[in-house]
């Protein structure tokens, strides 16, 4: 198992070496573009009348959505590296173990994305309809629910150990 | 030995150094040059489309709502909104060619000291950030010119500001993801860079 994980972050590496460039410069584009997008675009058809706001907001949208599609294979590899990194530093100094430390970075980073992403889509949503915004909420609470319990599964031995002692 | 082999590594670094030193300084020279030479005309112009649009707003417009009169099948106010569309239309057109000439350089300047600042750099990747920067700023321009236009087309027709900004829309999400192409082979040496850090970690 201990080599398993050593060989998926030598892929991570690997990825990271021969597609970062291509997934941060989208990161980058993604960022830009809802950075124009929602300060500067969306406000501006906003004064004009409702339906240019939509038009704008469905553009950007669309926009936005392929650029972070094109980082989500990246982004998987950037998530294993930082996990293996944060795990390294914090998990085993913890004495939780390379295996889980790893499990559990890995599941929180995913919730951090994934909140993360509902932050910038959230806008977007909005200004298409509240319903549309609150399903995409729904959906993420959900994931975040079954990632934290994931992680709870892994962290409760360690925990109940701890309770045991005090 | 070592010293002897070092030299000629030293000597490049060196070269390359000044070379930077001497794009930056060309940067800052050129910039200089086009303010001087165009910065005076780009303030006017400036200056002049601005105060067309201020008393096209506040005196113009008012007075051609207050009329309510129809010349030739077409009210007045969409007839003073097209003359001041068109008067402004040329003096921004005009001057946005030393506008774009003064952004270049100002975009050279920005690139130069971002360059420096990040450290690892030479000439192509300060070519890189210079194409970047440029792109937003022409974003950036293109919004402000469009901002003095919208509400005249809208006295035209409602539907030109929105035709218009769902161009610019479109266009600017190119200009965009040029510009982070741009710098597409800087962030490749950061990753790799980043890459065999972590590499060197995992053996440990």
């Amino acid at each position: 198992m201990m080599v398993s994980n050593k060989e998926e972050i030598k892929r991570a590496i690997e990825y990271l070496r021969l597609h970062g460039q291509k997934t941060l410069t989208s990161m980058l584009a993604a960022l830009l573009v809802w950075l124009f997008g929602i300060l500067v675009f969306i406000p501006l058809a906003d004064s004009l009348n409702w339906q240019t706001r939509v038009l704008v907001s469905v553009l950007f949208f669309f926009a936005f959505s392929v650029l972070i599609v094109q980082t989500l294979p990246g982004l998987k590899g950037l998530i294993d590296v930082s996990a293996y990194l944060l795990a390294r530093r914090y998990g085993v100094a913890k004495g939780l173990g390379r295996e889980n430390a790893l499990a559990v970075f890995k599941h929180l980073l995913c919730i951090v994305c994934s909140l993360v992403f509902y932050g910038l889509y959230f806008p977007f949503l909005a200004s298409f309809h509240p319903a549309v915004n609150g399903i995409a909420l729904i959906v993420v609470l959900v994931l975040t629910f079954f990632l934290l319990l994931k992680v709870f599964s892994i962290l409760s031995p360690k925990f109940l150990e701890w309770l045991a002692k005090s | 030995m070592s010293i002897k082999k070092d030299e000629p590594k030293r000597e490049e670094h060196g070269l390359e150094e000044r070379k930077i030193e001497a794009y930056g300084s060309k940067m800052y020279q050129e910039s200089a040059k086009a303010v001087r030479e165009v910065g005076t005309r780009v303030a006017l112009s400036i200056g002049a489309a601005i105060l067309i649009w201020l008393f096209g707003t506040l005196v113009f417009i008012p007075i051609a709502d207050g009329m309510q009169q129809i010349f030739f099948g077409y009210p007045v106010n969409a007839i003073i909104s097209t003359i001041i569309v068109a008067a402004m239309a040329i003096i921004v057109f005009t001057v946005f060619v030393d506008v774009r000439r003064l952004t270049s350089g100002l975009s050279g300047i920005l690139a130069y000291q971002f360059g420096k600042i990040s450290g690892d750099v030479d000439i192509e990747s300060i070519k890189h950030y210079r194409t970047a920067l440029d792109g937003v700023l022409y974003v950036v321009i293109v919004v402000l010119s469009y901002l003095l236009f919208a509400n005249y087309l809208a006295q035209i027709h409602a539907a030109i500001p929105a035709i218009l900004l769902i161009l610019i829309v479109v266009w600017s999400i190119f200009a965009l993801w040029r510009s982070a192409r741009a710098i597409a082979a800087e962030i490749g040496k950061y990753t790799k860079k980043v890459a065999n850090e972590i590499e060197k970690l995992s053996e440990v």
